[in-house]
């Protein structure tokens, strides 16, 4: 077994099950990498209860995303219609905000949002709050469902054939743009299509159109021509299109490594040969999302040096880890907006690519608007943690020093260990305010998060 | 309001009324949004209203999650020589047909009258709204803002109006609350 760089890794080794050892044993560190790639950062108790529970359960319940209770349901239901009746997207984006910080599905949650980039949607564009709420019910839906059958329902999305111009798709005039994406972007990537394949592809899409916010069939305006696609002729319709472009074998090889991407390291090589055997795997399960999901996060490979710590947190992921972690409720409209700012707009990714993620994330500008974010939820007058404030929160849970908060803090919020310089400094906040202040733990926490170390995840 | 010339001038005021909501409806629905109907309706003693509103679907009829604007139906009103333009048919009505205020010897520059009545039903007819606003703003679960929605629902119940005035009086300046109790209060939310 080799680790350490990706061209030394063994493919097989790299996606088999990871078993605890006494060199990497099932403790809190393993525990909480787990959690927070698979969700959001857990809580301290969280964390204890899946050190004790162990791997292969912990595993298990992340990835068991059936039975959320009628109440949840509720809860989230009044808010959907409440932003139906506004018609709001900013009280849409709250609405998710609100629904990551008290999903009791984080890999749910988190899948929602991988496809939202995947099949970057913007309301900008497609300007109907119902719209752009339907899809996301429907990224939900299939999040961790059959590929085949997300793909075929993405590409009748109401949003989706706003916002990529397919409801002018006729058959005297074919829009390729969808015809483009759903190869390049969403399916199989460059290189694993022609220009005629494009072409082609379009005039299955013909007629497509949207009828009162739904979905509809105008065979009036499709091209019942024979068509040639990916190697294939028929007299072919939209939904065999999909099929077609779903079943070419470059599709879980690619799929696979915008998930690894994802879930494992932003910066990992992914060469063929380390994919392959995830990808025969995911070929060999029809396409389904769900097995491949648990395959990554339970290899070796996600537990080992080279994903460890290897990921830039998103903004999504930054606010909602801080806030989950320490049980906290806050002005959803103000950590949606301030996520917009931070560069990850729910509802608005920047381009039909989505988010480029990793270290596209991180910037001087954005780095000073991370910390002054912490700054700003903390102060904020409606933050509260577990419905009291900061100083409540952590007294009760025995956190009376800076000592105590790192070590509080450490195992469910970083991915790598404090160094003493940054003892130091937290120190130096104990001596300078925490005796005087009634404001030193909200200074610690906004420095911890100001840290280089916090935005590794 | 009052008009000059009541006869010609509600003639007038009528017509551009018309033309103004034929208009929002013709770029209303350049954007897809709702349309506005327009209705007559007369009141005893010559009064009379027109009014615009949105007309919710069928299958909508009695729903309390609609969209906001069916809060609105902008409505004009005439009675003799007054004038009314109010937000909502309801509020044109009552306004319309109100009594003639006496004149006030206090010469307050600034009134403000609530009843209790009209908010507290505004506020149990958007009580979706508000429940999910509380939660999004607060970060309250939905037992929590619709405990807090109901107590403030409540909580106007034991009004019945209140009126500030605020204006000159024997050489100062003179602000009055007035608040009226409801004695019979009863809660308009259960669960």
């Amino acid at each position: 077994m080799a680790v350490g760089t990706a061209f030394t890794i063994d493919p097989d080794w790299a996606w088999e099950r990871f078993t605890p050892t006494d060199d990497q044993p099932w403790g809190h560190s393993l525990a909480s990498h787990l959690l927070r790639r698979g969700g959001f950062a857990p809580t301290a108790q969280q964390l204890e209860q899946a050190v004790k529970s162990g791997f292969e359960s912990t595993l298990d319940g992340l990835t068991d995303v059936e039975n959320t209770s009628q109440d949840y349901l509720d809860e989230i239901r009044t808010l959907t219609r409440a932003a139906l009746a506004s018609g709001s997207n900013k009280q849409l984006a709250a609405g998710w905000v609100y629904r990551m910080l008290t999903t009791p599905h984080p890999l749910l949650e988190k899948m929602t949002l991988f496809w939202h980039g995947h099949f970057a949607t913007s309301a900008t564009k497609v300007d109907d709050a119902e719209l752009m709420l339907q899809q996301n019910e429907l990224l939900r839906q299939h999040a961790l469902g059959d590929f085949h059958v997300l793909l075929l329902e993405i590409s009748r999305d109401p949003a989706m054939l706003i916002y990529l111009d397919s409801v002018t798709n006729r058959k005297s005039h074919p829009n390729e743009n969808y015809a483009r994406e759903i190869m390049e972007l969403f399916s199989l990537g460059e290189g694993n299509y022609s220009e005629t394949d494009i072409r082609e592809l379009a005039r299955c899409f013909t007629g497509w159109e949207i009828k009162r916010k739904r979905f509809r069939f105008n065979r009036f305006q499709h091209d019942t021509g024979k068509k040639t696609v990916l190697g294939k002729s028929g007299s072919f319709g939209g939904e065999d299109a999909v099929r077609i472009v779903s079943e070419q074998s470059s599709a879980p090889m690619f799929l696979c490594e915008k998930l690894v991407r994802f879930f494992v390291a932003d910066d990992l090589k992914c060469t063929p040969e380390l994919l392959q055997p995830l990808a025969d795997r995911m070929q060999a399960d029809d396409l389904q999302i769900a097995p491949t999901v648990k395959r990554i996060l339970g290899s070796n490979l996600f537990f080992s040096e080279s994903a460890r710590a290897r990921k830039v947190r998103s903004p999504v992921e930054f606010a909602i880890d801080l806030l989950r972690s320490l049980e906290g409720t806050t002005d959803t409209y103000m950590v949606a907006e301030a996520i917009s700012d931070l560069g990850q707009g729910l509802y608005h990714p920047p381009s039909v690519k989505g988010w480029d993620g990793g270290r596209a994330w991180i910037n001087s500008s954005t780095l000073l608007g991370r910390s002054n974010f912490v700054r700003r939820l903390v102060d904020h007058p409606k933050t509260r943690f577990g419905k009291q404030s900061l100083r409540e929160y952590l007294d009760d849970r025995g956190v009376a020093t800076i000592d105590d908060l790192l070590a509080f803090v450490q195992p469910i919020l970083f991915a790598v260990p404090l160094n003493d310089s940054v003892r130091n400094q937290i120190e130096s906040i104990r001596l300078n305010s925490l005796d005087r202040s009634a404001n030193g733990f909200e200074d610690a926490i906004h420095l911890l998060c100001s840290l280089p170390e916090f935005q590794l995840s | 309001m009052k008009m000059e010339n009541p006869d010609e001038v509600s003639r007038e005021f009528k017509r551009i009324f018309q033309s103004l909501v034929g208009f929002i409806n013709i770029i209303g629905a350049q954007e897809g949004n709702r349309q506005l109907e327009l209705d007559l309706d007369k009141l005893d003693g010559g009064a009379q209203l027109v009014i615009s509103r949105f007309v919710p679907e069928r299958e909508d009829e009695g729903s309390t999650d609609a969209p906001i604007v069916f809060n609105f139906s902008p409505t004009l009103g005439f009675s003799g020589d007054r004038l009314v333009l109010a937000s909502t048919t309801d509020l044109a009505k009552r306004l319309t047909v109100s009594e003639e205020p006496a004149s006030s010897e206090t010469q307050a520059n600034t009134q403000l009258l609530l009843s209790a009545d009209v908010l507290q039903k505004v506020v149990v007819d958007n009580r979706s709204q508000l429940v999910a606003q509380n939660m999004l703003e607060e970060g309250n679960s939905l037992e929590e803002a619709q405990a807090t929605i109901d107590f403030i629902t409540n909580m106007i119940g034991y009004f019945k109006s209140a009126k500030v005035t605020f204006g000159p009086s024997a050489g100062k300046l003179k602000l009055a609350v007035d608040v009226e109790v409801n004695t019979d209060q009863t809660d308009l939310v259960s669960e």
